[in-house]
């Protein structure tokens, strides 16, 4: 009998915990990330960014929806219109969100490249390079917890060359393409790092632009970079006298650029059929 | 009681979940579910409190059901499951996400714990007249989900339906949940008005229609392959179990079940066979079977998402700790990127939180030990199941059992699968407390 009121008593210590906390985790977990997360979509979305300065209770530290919104301010804020100093404000307020957080997911590369995005954003209003330097310094850090992830190079590299580092992007991305050769991205962004030396490239990037374009994932990337890219080429090696690049380069840009693929149907057919190179007056464009 | 009565009432409503939207959050087709969720179960909790302290016939009530249950073995293993998941949660890479969650998912500890309530709450106040009202009110909602899907398919031809869900493949399985309780229904009014035909019957029936209708407008190859293997494995069990049961005059359902199964594996064979021709394209789901391989960008994915996955529970590379526990709920994503393959690049380009594989998220987040448990309450609840006494429901449940298990393995839970998750192995575990009784 004794034993058994021992247990009920236990059931009802169970049980009273167990609801405190639901209570907790529905105030803390649930109702206050709620609110947080409505009171910063709603100015995001009526197109008043500039309150979010003047509502402290946004960014308490509800852990449930901090990250997403932190992350996610530090985007809007990059993509934002709004400058002078409230602009300036609104970007410093999404930096030290995320830098001065005592609880940021420092494991998760996302974080450190949020931070990036933060610090570019800065250095575009501010037209300040050191804050793009300042940005690729939290993407290297991205790139050590995920040492392997090849799209954090390529965001990274995109930044150097923003920086005017395109050597140690190239570099970079060269080791984006040792880490998996056969995936055809590491080879266009390579490729487009390396338009930077000029014409002395040229022969590297028709590898890595072939090695591309043999995939079969071509249609996948950006057409006006690869018009621009195989256009260099045409030219390039039309005044090089090298046929045989030349009708490669030609045969891609009958799908590259549909407008002209007439065009270079011809000068294809005209290279197989007589082995030589036609006269051929470049416009601009 | 009446606020027992409540209680019991708040949990039938959570049968509305899944159409729950918040359009002015982050991630509407969760968090508006993920709150609703909170709200109830918190709710009913501080009833049930209130009930223990101010009710001596209830607390007494409760802790005999209790103490039957420590010895149910489905009710035994998914605790125990609950219970490595909370250590792996304490030893996670990032607790924090790992206790609370995040918007994308709303699970975490927490949400995850909500459902588990859920599931300790039904089994502890529902009876069979409250099992059968939660499986009716499933079917309204299923139809209003089926009503959602189809205006959407009118306004957007040729897209996968995901209604209130928001995706399709979870939708799918919702579908597959609502043939489940239109089979329940079905069975349930038929036995309760001795064959006669009867509202609730009509009802389910339409809504076992439009639920198979609603799958195929999913087109979701995961949960098509579930509902199918579900199917088979219930016509082994009528192989097994059927023989002296008549499915019409002198056929048994042993008899009409070989040739089912003999039939089905015919179709298998002719199905792989004749993949390529135009054919299949035709028909909505199959079309989408017909273009399953190795090289297409779902199972690459899926199959490096796997890898990596294992490599990052090695215990020579992660340590113990990671091969027993897991890197704590919501934490996939940090292993993946620490183990990341490069070469899974070509078939998935943005970044991971689950591995696609519901096994292989327990593995990776809650560690062997989590996925023994994990499988543990599959197994106990398939045998317990198995030796249930051959009737339609059980059918029923062993039928939803086994699409459930397989179609995870393609994806994972979402917030929309968890009630019909947990509702399963409550149901199961009331079903056999009930065949004890008798």
């Amino acid at each position: 009998m004794k034993n058994n009121s021992k247990k009920q008593y236990g059931l009802i210590a169970i049980f009273g915990l167990l609801a405190v906390f639901c209570v907790y985790v529905l105030i803390v977990g649930g109702i206050l990330p709620h609110y947080q997360a409505k009171n910063y979509l709603k100015y995001i979305f009526s197109g008043k960014a500039d309150l979010i300065l003047t509502d402290s209770f946004i960014f308490e530290d509800y852990p449930y929806v901090q990250f997403r919104l932190r992350s996610d301010f530090t985007r809007n804020v990059g993509g934002s219109t709004i400058t002078g100093d409230t602009g300036i404000k609104l970007v410093d307020l999404a930096i030290d969100k995320l830098e001065n957080w005592e609880n940021a997911p420092i494991n998760d590369p996302t974080y450190f490249v949020s931070l990036a995005r933060a610090y570019e954003a800065k250095g575009n209003l501010l037209k300040d390079k050191s804050f793009i330097a300042k940005a690729g310094e939290f993407y290297q850090k991205a790139i050590d917890i995920s040492p392997k992830r090849q799209e954090l190079r390529y965001i990274y590299a995109g930044n150097l060359i923003n920086q005017g580092k395109s050597d140690e992007a190239i570099q970079l991305l060269k080791e984006a393409v040792a880490l998996a050769p056969e995936i055809p991205h590491s080879h266009f962004y390579l490729s487009i790092a390396l338009l930077s030396r000029g014409e002395s490239a040229y022969d590297e990037i028709f590898t890595n632009m072939e090695f591309v374009a043999d995939s079969g994932l071509l249609p996948q990337f950006d057409q006006t970079t690869l018009k621009n890219i195989y256009g260099k080429f045409i030219t390039y090696y039309y005044e090089k006298r090298d046929k045989d690049k030349l009708s490669q380069v030609a045969g891609r840009m009958v799908y590259i650029d549909p407008d002209q693929s007439e065009l270079y149907k011809k000068l294809v057919d005209y290279i197989g059929q007589t082995g030589q190179i036609p006269d051929i007056s470049f416009k601009e464009n | 009681m009446k606020l027992e009565k409540v209680s019991i009432f708040g949990l039938l409503m959570l049968a509305f979940t899944s159409l729950l939207m918040a359009t002015s959050v982050f991630f509407p087709y969760i968090n508006g579910k993920a709150m609703f969720v909170k709200v109830i179960i918190t709710i009913v909790s501080l009833i049930f409190f209130y009930l223990l302290c101010a009710h001596s016939t209830f607390r007494a009530n409760i802790s005999n059901k209790l103490q039957v249950l420590k010895k149910n073995k489905v009710f035994s293993s998914t605790t125990i499951y609950m219970g490595i998941f909370l250590i792996s949660t304490l030893l996670a890479v990032n607790k924090l996400l790992s206790f609370w969650g995040e918007p994308e998912r709303g699970e975490g500890f927490v949400g995850v714990f909500f459902f588990f309530f859920f599931f300790v709450f039904s089994v502890l106040l529902f009876n069979r007249k409250n099992w059968i009202w939660f499986f009716r009110l499933n079917l309204f909602a299923g139809l209003i989900m089926f009503i959602k899907a189809v205006v959407e398919l009118v306004n957007n031809p040729g897209i996968r339906a995901t209604a209130f869900i928001g995706n399709a493949d979870f939708l799918a399985l919702y579908f597959v949940f609502i043939v489940f309780s239109s089979f329940l229904i079905f069975f349930d009014s038929k036995k309760e008005n001795n064959n006669n035909f009867s509202g609730w019957m009509l009802f389910s029936s339409i809504s076992f229609l439009a639920s198979i209708v609603g799958l195929f407008l999913t087109q979701t190859r995961g949960a098509l392959l579930g509902a199918l293997t579900g199917v088979f494995i219930t016509f082994i069990y009528f192989a097994i179990k059927g023989k002296d049961k008549f499915i019409y005059k002198n056929i048994t359902f042993k008899k009409a079940s070989i040739v089912f199964i003999i039939a089905s594996i015919a179709f298998v064979i002719l199905f792989i066979g004749t993949r390529h021709n135009p054919f299949w394209q035709k028909i909505p789901i199959f079309g989408r079977l017909a273009q399953i391989s190795l090289n297409d960008n779902s199972t690459g994915s899926r199959l490096y998402a796997t890898k990596i996955g294992l490599t990052s529970i090695n215990p020579l590379t992660n340590g113990a700790q990671k091969f027993l526990f897991g890197w704590g709920w919501e934490n996939y994503n940090i292993a993946w990127n620490k183990n990341y393959d490069p070469k899974s690049y070509m078939f998935e380009r943005t970044s991971l939180d689950r591995a696609h594989n519901k096994l292989v998220d327990v593995l990776v987040m809650n560690g062997l030990l989590g996925l023994l448990a994990y499988l543990s309450l599959w197994i106990f609840s398939i045998r317990a199941v198995w030796k249930m006494s051959f009737s339609a429901e059980t059918i029923s449940i062993l039928f939803f059992s086994i699409a459930f298990f397989v179609q995870n393995l393609f994806v994972f839970d979402q917030i929309s699968t968890y009630i019909p998750f947990f509702c399963l192995l409550a149901f199961i575990v009331f079903k056999t407390q009930e065949s004890n009784e008798k």
